[in-house]
């Protein structure tokens, strides 16, 4: 029923190690997910949070995020406006990897406060000499950017592509991606600069170095990541079922890798599965 | 910008009066509703809108000496009205009025981010963990003029601003546009059985706490009293608190002087 769905020469791994896999991320979003509860429910005085210490470590893991998803935009300056094709087949995951960011990063925020139905006042009664309201403003901006740069990989699903509306927005929406791209390129490069004065250079930097120098590097690296991560258990689908004719792809791209043309993403996967 | 005729009322605590007995927590508790639990010993999730420290010369007997310190809010006024607090606060739910010098905090406003309490450099402002919940009967008991707080927003002393309304309302009424000095004190003033605490308008050279801080315009309100000093001064907050001491190391205590720097106005 649902074989259209599946890539050719994938198959379906045992249940108890689909149970397994699906068992262990579950616990821990439903471990977040009792935590969120219990701070909306009961009040973030189930963090063991104080007046002397005010803010908890998630900050630390929410401005890493942000730095992390930084990279999407640099990704999509690199790809877009600069030309780098090397980063074809990159940009989608990066794009996917900044818009998993600022949403957590966002939702952090969210049961961050102590009156959560008023987060909206950050917006309706903002300071412009808050660095939070600059914070606040740049996450949903970003955000609503990745938004829009996302939707045509959603819109690309076959199901999805048939109908004519979606497929002529998606299809037309990609012509204009670069518009997106450089709008979040610069909303991150220069918003810090707007109200930016004293104090707010050194948080700049901060944010600014790790999320556009290394941003990049962090999205190739997760990606990289989580190629390593699925080569064990695609191995037996991927490469075992289709030995042969891997075998001549692996050769014919080594051979083109080697001629100077563009090392795509299927290249390193592919890479991964030979017998090393 | 500050306003003509503008008011910028301050507090002058005199050290060397102070005996620590803490009637001016009490009476701030009881004048502006400030919550509390069943049990409250643990003073970093407690709320005290007036705090009053007990700092020592750290040397030994017989040389040993102790001073309390009475902390409220120091409604800094920073740089124009820059306080640390008013600056940061992203929904604008504290402000520094220029007519007043008070530094306000709107609870309905507050979302309870406690980007304020990590600015402020005197912890005077502190975090509603939890809803209030009054003993049986107690709500009867109540201030009217000052609403209380939910769960998840700041807090801090306001100069029990509700007096000051209440003094104006009052004057109006008598068809007079400007209160008089002792219409409008705090809580903790009238409280204080040794008298240690002065509040008034710094702007006025007939209030006493002009009189005893001799706050200089010229430089951020830094007072021309050899005895007085403010906390943290050096940091440039400018705050609308004064202490006075005869006492060279509880002058010293009150920022973050290095120990071969020089020595405070007294002795200079």
């Amino acid at each position: 029923m649902d074989s259209a769905l599946i890539p050719k020469g994938v198959k379906r791994c045992p249940i108890w190690q689909f149970a397994l896999w699906i068992g262990a991320n579950g616990a821990v979003l439903a471990w977040g997910g009792f935590a969120m509860l219990l701070v909306y429910i009961k009040g973030l005085n189930q963090t063991n949070m104080n007046n002397a210490y005010g803010f908890a470590l998630w900050i630390w893991a929410d401005l890493a995020v942000i730095a992390l998803g930084g990279g999407a935009f640099f990704t999509g300056f690199l790809r877009y406006i600069v030309g780098k094709d090397e980063l074809k087949s990159i940009i989608n995951y990066a794009v996917l990897i900044g818009f998993i960011c600022y949403s957590s990063a966002l939702m952090i925020l969210g049961f961050d406060i102590g009156q959560p139905l008023r987060g909206w006042f950050i917006f309706w009664h903002a300071n412009v000499h808050s660095m939070l309201t600059e914070v606040a403003f740049c996450l949903t901006c970003y955000f609503g950017v990745l938004t829009i740069e996302y939707i045509p990989m959603v819109l690309e699903n076959r199901k999805l592509d048939k109908i004519p509306f979606f497929h002529n927005l998606s299809h037309n929406m990609h012509e204009i991606m670069a518009v997106f791209a450089a709008t979040g390129v610069f909303s991150v490069l220069f918003s810090s600069r707007i109200p930016g004065r004293g104090a707010r250079r050194s948080v700049r930097a901060a944010l600014w170095l790790p999320g556009r120098g290394t941003g990049l590097a962090l999205d190739i690296f997760s990606v990289h990541l989580v190629r390593c991560r699925l080569r064990t258990v695609l191995y037996h689908f991927y490469y075992q079922n289709n030995r042969n004719h891997h075998t001549q792809e692996i050769g014919q791209r080594q051979c083109h890798r080697s001629s100077g043309q563009n090392i795509r993403l299927d290249d390193i996967f592919l890479y991964y599965c030979q017998d090393h | 910008m500050e306003k003509k005729n503008a008011k910028k009322f301050g507090m002058v605590i005199d050290l060397d009066k102070c005996t620590g007995c803490g009637a001016c927590m009490v009476a701030c508790y009881a004048e502006n509703n400030i919550p509390f639990r069943e049990d409250d010993t643990d003073k970093m999730l407690s709320i005290s809108w007036m705090h009053v420290y007990r700092l020592n010369n750290g040397k030994p007997f017989p040389d040993y000496e102790e001073c309390f310190l009475p902390r409220p809010c120091q409604h800094c006024e920073g740089h124009h009205g820059h306080s640390p607090c008013v600056s940061v606060c992203p929904a604008t739910a504290t402000d520094y009025d220029m007519a007043t010098g008070i530094v306000s905090q709107i609870y309905p406003r507050c979302f309870g981010c406690r980007y304020c309490m990590a600015a402020c450099p005197y912890h005077v402002r502190q975090f509603n963990w939890w809803d209030p919940i009054w003993p049986d009967g107690m709500e009867q008991m109540l201030n009217p003029g000052v609403s209380v707080r939910m769960r998840g927003v700041v807090e801090k002393c306001s100069f029990c601003i509700q007096r000051y309304q209440a003094a104006k309302d009052q004057a109006f009424l008598e068809g007079r546009r400007e209160i008089e000095e002792d219409e409008y004190q705090t809580a903790c003033t009238q409280a204080c059985p040794a008298g240690a605490i002065t509040f008034g308008d710094l702007n006025n050279p007939e209030h006493a706490v002009h009189q005893l801080a001799l706050p200089d315009p010229r430089h951020e309100g830094r007072s021309n009293n050899p005895l007085a000093f403010r906390l943290l001064e050096r940091l440039g907050t400018n705050p609308k608190i004064y202490y006075l001491s005869s006492r060279e190391w509880v002058r010293r205590a009150g920022d973050n002087y290095l120990k071969a720097e020089f020595k405070t106005k007294a002795h200079s």
